[in-house]
């Protein structure tokens, strides 16, 4: 990882096109101000940790989900041709 | 309705390496059966979420729209899915409306959006707290 220190109104440029700013520093708060294009998506990491977490737990294999639409009374009408 | 493939570009977050999915279609059900193409081991049920939460609603981000190549302003041909995570009992599952998947049913292209700026949970009950004593009850 690459560690460097930059003071408030300073920048960093990122592969020529993402811009990131110290906007603010209070206390132990640093305020970024981030410029991107359109197509990069910009998140707070504990934000998309919780959709993979919340996807890993959703996972089940395709048998399992067979499975459980019989079980949840769901494709009856259509049993699984390869069964 | 036959099987569907679908090109996730970005993957889903936790299983970025997998990119092509296929769908298939519960019958005379809100649910759809999503699973790696390369893996079958890797799967999702996805619900139609409307049925469950009627007011659920989200603008969908402009990089989005252009990744899976959806019009601005329109709808056309796009489909909504949430993720369900499955508990036992079965009434105690939850769906993902804070990072829904959107489909466009012409180009084959998926993406799981995160409502970053919303309200809505990653485990919104699939069955309302007041309803869950019923048993027995479909879902």
């Amino acid at each position: 990882m690459l560690v460097l220190s930059r003071k408030k109104q300073e920048s960093l440029i990122i592969g020529g096109e993402i811009e990131i700013k110290i906007v603010a520093v209070e206390g132990d708060t640093v305020k970024l101000g981030i410029e991107a294009p359109r197509h990069i998506e910009v998140l707070r990491k504990e934000i998309y940790e919780s959709v993979r977490e919340s996807n890993r737990q959703a996972a089940a294999s395709r048998a399992d989900l067979d499975q459980l639409s019989n079980m949840i009374g769901l494709g009856k009408n259509h049993p699984d041709p390869s069964a | 309705m036959p099987d569907k493939t679908f090109v996730f570009e970005k993957g889903i977050p936790g299983f970025e390496q997998y990119r092509t999915y296929i769908r298939r279609l519960e019958e005379n059900a809100p649910f759809a059966h999503l699973w790696a193409a390369d893996r079958e081991e890797i799967g999702f049920l996805l619900v139609n979420p409307f049925p469950f939460c009627p007011d659920y609603e989200f603008d969908m981000p402009e990089e989005a729209r252009r990744e899976i190549g959806i019009e601005a302003d329109s709808a056309d041909g796009m489909t909504v899915w949430a993720i369900v995570t499955l508990q036992t009992p079965v009434e105690r599952s939850t769906l993902n409306l804070f990072a829904p998947i959107v489909m466009n049913e012409s180009s084959g292209k998926g993406k799981q959006i995160i409502l970053h700026e919303s309200a809505y949970s990653t485990r919104h009950p699939l069955v309302p707290a007041g309803r869950r004593a019923v048993g027995g009850e479909a879902l």
